[in-house]
């Protein structure tokens, strides 16, 4: 996170020791030459933190702070365990950790990565983790474990951190500075620590110079074997040429020009039947025109250049897409919109209402059911959306409903502006044949025979009251919003109003 | 851009999914009827076939690796370094540069 915290705290010791420098003047500055030549010359080198690779459990993040803070691991993952168990607090630091810290031999993290464009299984399952994190957390923040989680982040905080100080402390100590009298005691006068032998640097005992007075001092007399140089020559190249691209070894990477091409395949592939096709048609074209330019690119993909998994990732997203826009039903069209059907007269019912996705309003109540016509029979289809029925308080209502996904909904107006849900029938695939009588204390005046067909939606029969108010409200409350007619006198003016009120 | 390594995986999962995509196509255009639990079950066959493709070229490359690499004709004593003579030190992996032992 912060690769230059080491050296920072140096250059705070060494001004605390220059504040103190009056008493020993001489040997503070002989401390604060030895110790910046120390900081920068080469010992252990700035210790920047990093994601460890070779002893790690799942990212390497424990080990990597365990290094840093030269603790074992198991100080934190034991915490990380348990708080993400509590309140999921670990794993969103988890997660977070994993795409903000580099992996020890790369020198962007994965965020970087994820933000250039390459997504590959270690950032997604680093994603994954902050996710499942973030909402255990959100779903546990009523709990009263967030207190309990925090003691803990800060208990396992403040050891690294006193660790962290203390070995430094230690540190300073042995090169010979005054140390920081507040952590003074807290350096314990432990034997140093053991270390391992040094590695073997010079030439082994056979290729020794032959001549041990010194006077041919480098006179490189071996007997045999290779020069140094060579030794040094891949050393550097480790040095120099160890940080190995992503994309290096097999081509360049294709990932983003194909998930380009297939982002515009879908568009031209969508729009182009966009108006003579129904919606679920036009998606799936769309779609399939996409994963159509994926398979070529992976199939180009077998002989040059290379994708990753963020393509894959990419085809799958596709692909349920796909899956999802092929199970619309066709009779979702793309005609999107909002339309109020208001009949004057029962010959002025049509046969059939249709409409492809919105908010529909059949108003049925100036329709006077008298005479010959005491039946009226409509059929609506609606694809999705909501369609509302609005019918006298006197009518019978015999109604045929199909709802594919959604809901039926009988209200029956007890006062204006608050409806009151008579019955109400909601789920998958339901069917519904039912006969609405009028209101107790009226006599049915004539019968709607309603056939409606719902894709995935709402539909509402809305009874309006029989009591007559001065006009301002409207029926369901929510819907489009109209002028309401007098209800008694039927057929006569309301027509317009309503047509003006849209 | 240079040909690399051909990976079958890849061209099948390519050519799995240009014919979903066609198949998904027809179905919408209404030209071919193709039941649910097809188009629910295509992307799942794919990708497992894809995989299984991959893990098998992997094993069999493997395979023909370590067959080629087998033999290890007297290898590791520094005679053989000797016999070879140490030229090929200096192009060679580093490894080969300490027959010290």
């Amino acid at each position: 996170m912060c690769p230059t915290v080491r050296r920072g705290h140096h250059g705070r010791m060494t001004e605390d020791e220059h504040a103190s420098s009056d008493r020993p003047p001489p040997q503070g500055d002989a401390a604060t030459s030895v110790h910046e030549t120390a900081g920068e010359t080469p010992g252990p080198p700035v210790r920047k933190l990093t994601r460890s690779r070779r002893p790690k459990v799942v990212g390497g993040v424990c080990a990597g702070l365990g290094r840093y803070f030269d603790l074992d691991p198991v100080i934190f993952r034991v915490p990380l365990v348990v708080l993400s168990v509590v309140g999921g607090l670990g794993l969103v630091f988890y997660g977070f950790a994993w795409l903000l810290i580099p992996a020890e031999d790369e020198q962007q993290n994965e965020a970087r990565w994820l933000l250039s464009g390459r997504v590959e299984g270690t950032t997604l399952s680093a994603i994954l983790v902050a996710l499942v994190g973030c909402g255990l957390f959100l779903a546990s923040l009523g709990n009263s474990s967030t207190p309990f989680s925090l003691l803990i982040g800060g208990a396992v905080f403040g050891a690294a951190y006193w660790s962290h100080h203390r070995r430094q402390a230690e540190a300073a100590e042995a090169v010979g500075a005054p140390v920081d009298p507040t952590t003074a005691h807290a350096v314990a006068d432990a034997p140093p620590e053991a270390q391992a032998p040094p590695v073997p640097s010079t030439p082994s005992w056979w290729r020794e110079p032959l001549t041990k007075d010194g006077s041919g001092a480098r006179d490189t007399g071996y007997l045999w074997g290779p020069d140094d140089q060579v030794a040094q020559r891949t050393s550097r190249r480790l040095a120099g040429g160890g940080i190995r691209w992503r994309g290096e070894r097999r081509g360049r990477p294709l990932g983003g020009l194909i998930s380009m091409l297939a982002s515009a395949a879908a568009v031209i592939g969508t729009v182009a039947g966009w108006d003579s096709r129904p919606l679920g048609t036009s998606l799936t074209v769309g779609l399939a025109c996409a994963l159509a330019v994926y398979g070529v690119g992976l199939a180009v993909s077998a002989f040059v250049g290379r994708v990753g998994f963020g393509t894959i990732f990419l085809v799958v997203v596709t692909a349920v897409m796909l899956t999802g826009a092929s199970l619309i039903p066709k009779s979702i069209g793309t005609d999107w919109g909002d339309v109020v059907w208001t009949p004057v007269s029962a010959s002025d019912v049509e046969n059939a209402y249709r409409l492809d996705a919105g908010v529909g309003e059949l108003d049925l109540r100036n329709v006077r059911f008298t005479g010959a016509r005491k039946t009226v029979r409509t059929h609506a289809q609606l694809g999705l959306g909501t369609l509302r029925v609005v019918v006298p308080h006197d009518v019978t209502v015999a109604l045929d409903a199909r709802v594919g996904v959604g809901e039926v909904r009988q209200y029956r107006e007890s006062d204006f502006g608050g409806s009151t849900v008579v019955e109400s029938l909601s789920g998958f695939d339901k069917h519904q044949r039912t006969t609405l009588e009028p209101p107790d204390d009226h006599k049915s005046k004539g019968t709607v025979e309603l056939s409606v067909d719902a894709e995935i939606g709402q539909l509402e029969i809305v009874r309006l009251p029989s009591v007559e108010r001065p006009s301002g409200e409207r029926s369901g409350g929510e819907g489009p919003s109209g002028q309401r007619p007098d209800a008694e006198p039927p057929g006569s003016a309301p027509r317009g109003d309503r047509e003006e009120g849209r | 851009m240079n040909r690399h390594r051909f990976e079958p995986a890849r061209l099948l999962l390519g050519l799995l999914l240009v014919g979903g995509a066609l198949m998904y196509v027809l179905d919408a255009l209404g030209e071919w009827r193709v039941p649910v639990w097809a188009q629910l079950a295509a992307l799942p066959v794919a990708l497992v076939l894809a995989a299984f493709t991959a893990w098998t070229t992997f094993a069999v490359r493997r395979r023909l690796r370590r067959r080629v690499a087998a033999p290890p004709a007297l290898g590791g004593m520094p005679m053989d370094d000797l016999r070879e003579g140490y030229g090929r030190g200096e192009g060679g992996p580093s490894g080969r540069s300490g027959g010290n032992g």
